[in-house]
């Protein structure tokens, strides 16, 4: 017969011990961002199957955070995305109902727009800009470019996190102007702003719980399912799971 | 054995199942075909294994994800081909402890072959990256470099 006293203190402090270590750790919590967009594009004929489709533009250039900043906000201005362009392209084909029905080309040494250009709607210039020929655009059959101008802002709300404890939270928002031309009409066709906004909010007491709205990622993947739908006339599937 | 290592074992034990459970399912990867439209026969397709591409981008038209699918069909002929490599490196080396690369290949694939996408690396500060495509059926590679 085995007798069972009380715990020892070193037994109790083990499995306090293990209690803390299964619990520590971060666990995060992705949430959708506020979505909004603004449409002011007129009506576009779908692309034809063999259709190619321009994308250039900007990425948005990386918020500066000093180090203290980055400590007592346990990095809530971190999750930063430097290709959302790219990122965008790939989202356009992925969304695609009817893969191969047209090409994405990402134009990356086009010339960068300046506010006048930005403004401007006059279609003598978008050729120029794209270093394109009419003759290359009949040739290859380029029917619609996109310029996407991406901002990103982020301000910190909360920067109360000393680790491995406390409160942050910071708000993310993204802007994705884009502008549309039609190519062999040369000719402004309108534009439409995503703008994907929310709130990043760490809480720790060993365990950290991290709600993270990718808002970079949701604008992106509006802005793409919205020029499948309105340039191409297809309607995307809501989740992209390829 | 007391009751309490008996539980402490057992434990222990199932600790380890939940550990390795998340491992031991296989997850097979489906076929993308890359081709609009009518399908071509299987005698005009060639074939690109995924092998360390994590995805691909054909003719500026399919994107294909590694995590989803392993093979590509697609007509024999010449094809524009992005595909995106990644490793894992020391936080030494790189701060994110991880390095991706693009490679854009123009590839002419020869129908009934397969094709294999190959990377590797050397290591240290200014490691030098290969990357390349194997033609399966020939040996042969028909684009980048292999390490030596």
């Amino acid at each position: 017969m085995t007798q069972h006293g009380k715990p020892s203190k070193m037994t109790r402090c083990g499995w306090i011990l293990a209690l803390l270590v299964l619990f520590a750790g971060c666990v995060h919590v992705p949430v959708s961002s506020d979505v909004v967009v603004n449409d002011k594009l007129q009506v576009a004929p779908p692309l034809e199957p063999g259709d190619v489709l321009l994308v250039y533009g900007e990425n948005a250039a990386p918020p500066e955070q000093n180090d203290a900043v980055t400590y007592f906000t346990a990095g809530c201005q971190g999750a930063f995305h430097r290709n959302t362009l790219g990122e965008l392209v790939k989202t356009i084909l992925k969304v695609n109902p009817q893969p191969g029905r047209f090409a994405v080309r990402h134009v990356k040494e086009a010339q960068k727009e300046d506010a006048a250009d930005r403004t401007e709607t006059r279609s003598d210039s978008i050729l120029r800009r794209l270093d394109l020929s009419k003759a290359v655009v009949s040739r290859d059959r380029l029917r619609y470019a996109v310029h996407v101008k991406e901002t990103f802002e982020a301000s910190v709300h909360m920067p109360l996190y000393v680790s491995p404890f406390g409160v942050a939270s910071c708000s993310n928002k993204t802007v994705l102007e884009s502008r549309v031309w039609d190519l062999p009409a040369e000719r402004f066709l309108g534009s439409f702003t995503v703008t994907a906004e929310g709130e990043f909010t760490v809480v720790a007491y060993l365990l950290h719980l991290v709600v993270s709205p990718d808002t970079q990622k949701d604008a992106m993947e509006k802005l793409a399912w919205e020029i499948v739908a309105r340039l191409a006339g297809l309607k995307p599937p809501e989740s992209t799971g390829n | 054995m007391r009751p309490g290592q008996f539980t402490a074992a057992l434990g222990f034990v199932l600790l380890l199942f939940l550990i390795f459970s998340g491992c031991a399912a296989s997850n097979p990867k489906e076929v993308y075909r890359a081709y609009y439209g009518v399908e071509p026969p299987e005698s005009k397709l060639a074939t690109l294994d995924l092998g360390a591409a994590y995805e691909l981008i054909i003719d500026d038209r399919y994107y294909v994800s590694g995590g989803k699918y392993g093979t590509v069909k697609l007509p024999a002929g010449t094809h524009r081909i992005q595909w995106a490599v990644g490793f894992g490196v020391s936080v030494m080396v790189e701060p994110s402890g991880y390095a991706a690369f693009d490679i854009a290949s123009e590839v002419s694939l020869e129908a009934g072959h397969t094709y294999k996408f190959f990377a590797d690396r050397t290591t240290g500060h200014g490691y030098k990256v290969y990357c390349w495509i194997e033609d399966r059926t020939t040996g042969k590679i028909v684009n980048g470099e292999k390490k030596p």
